[in-house]
């Protein structure tokens, strides 16, 4: 995998394809391909020793853009979870409204860009920092089940992320068989439209 | 699967063998990942060091308490609670930045206040415009605009700042708040250090 070539360098296997498409976003930068590499490298070093991986910053980078041009803001929960209580209580159905279509919009996008969105759901869901500390999503056959849960989300909110939730699976062609819910606990079922 | 042979520094593939090692993967494995998502990043126009620093900044507003909202369900909900309890809701909006000021105040970093504005901004990407500006030794003024912003927002994001910055040992003394466009001026709070996020309140 790995040979010695020359005064400090090694030399590493690599598939064919992605050395091409390396030369090229190399050659469009006007960098010589030796530096690329090893610029690329220290960046992937970098990030390998926060642990995480290029893989999760180039999959949170694309579900982010997705939130963004869905229409996501930036709030503190502290700040999300009062306006949820104290809108709540008049103007649910609007909020839930509002949830299951910013769950369509999302949902849209992610199966536009994603060949197994379903598959690609748990991450989403995640990145989006709902204080959810537990998701798992499974497939059977043409079954979803998904359970979400968090200790610290208020029964508004569960709510909410219910809604939105249901707007993301509706836009991915499935529907609501079974919801069971708690403060801070979602246990949804669904299959095929 | 063709391959080839890429020549790289060797410093750099013993650091990556080691990362491969420790996480019970192959260099090869781990090389071509990281090769991979740099291709797969290119064909989005994204850098890599932008990409990381997106995912350094989403990180740290996760790890600030902060979560992604509808927008339309934000604005509403802050319209309706601007009308009905201004400001207690203004109290809770300096509360929520106090809070963001002081995990920032125990965070490294050389310079906290330009660090904390820099995520700020990533936080904020619904905002067209979002500075901070350093006037001398003991003044700052942040402005931030945004066509979309209703009155609401605008008028409880700047009790967010002007509670982030209290805690850094900044006083508001001067605000200029418009739908859409806010520019609160700073002044360091005198017997009080700026930055170091202590007791100068």
């Amino acid at each position: 995998m790995v040979a010695k070539s020359g005064k400090d360098r090694k030399l590493v296997l690599v598939p064919n394809y992605i050395v091409s498409e390396l030369m090229e976003i190399a050659n469009k930068k006007g960098q010589p391909f030796y530096n690329f590499v090893a610029d690329t490298l220290e960046q992937a070093l970098g990030v390998y020793s926060s642990g995480s991986t290029l893989k999760d910053v180039v999959r949170s980078h694309e579900f982010m853009e997705l939130y963004k041009s869905s229409g996501a803001r930036v709030v503190s929960d502290d700040l999300y979870n009062y306006l949820i209580d104290k809108a709540y209580e008049t103007e649910e159905k609007v909020l839930q409204d509002k949830m299951l279509m910013f769950g369509r919009r999302c949902g849209r996008t992610l199966s536009a860009k994603y060949a197994d969105p379903v598959g690609a759901l748990k991450d989403f869901l995640l990145t989006a920092g709902w204080n959810l500390n537990d998701v798992s999503i499974s497939k059977e056959k043409d079954i979803v089940s998904i359970r979400c849960a968090s200790p610290i989300l208020s029964m508004e909110s569960t709510l909410l992320l219910f809604k939105f939730i249901d707007g993301l699976m509706n836009e991915l062609g499935h529907v609501s068989q079974k919801q069971d819910s708690a403060k801070g606990i979602l246990s949804l079922k669904y299959g095929k439209a | 699967m063709k391959r080839k042979m890429l020549a790289a520094r060797e410093d750099l593939v013993n650091q990556v063998s080691e990362v491969a090692n420790r996480g019970g993967l192959t260099l090869f494995g781990v090389a071509n990942e990281a090769l991979e998502q740099i291709v797969k990043l290119d064909k989005s126009g994204m850098r890599i060091s932008d990409a990381v620093r997106e995912y350094e900044v989403l990180k740290a507003a996760r790890d600030a308490g902060f979560v992604l909202v509808p927008e339309g369900l934000l604005y509403d909900a802050m319209d309706k609670a601007y009308r009905e309890g201004k400001t207690w809701m203004m109290k809770k909006w300096v509360e929520s930045g106090e809070w963001c000021g002081k995990y920032y105040s125990v965070k490294e970093s050389e310079d906290k206040l330009q660090r904390l504005f820099e995520d700020l901004r990533g936080f904020f990407w619904n905002a067209e415009d979002f500075e901070l500006s350093r006037k001398g030794d003991n003044a700052v003024s942040v402005r931030c605009a945004s066509a979309r912003f209703p009155e609401s927002y605008t008028v409880f994001l700047g009790s967010f700042l002007e509670g982030v910055l209290g805690v850094l040992g900044y006083k508001c003394v001067q605000r200029d708040v418009v739908k859409g466009f806010l520019e609160l001026e700073f002044e360091t709070i005198k017997g009080g250090s700026a930055t170091d996020g202590g007791e100068v309140r």
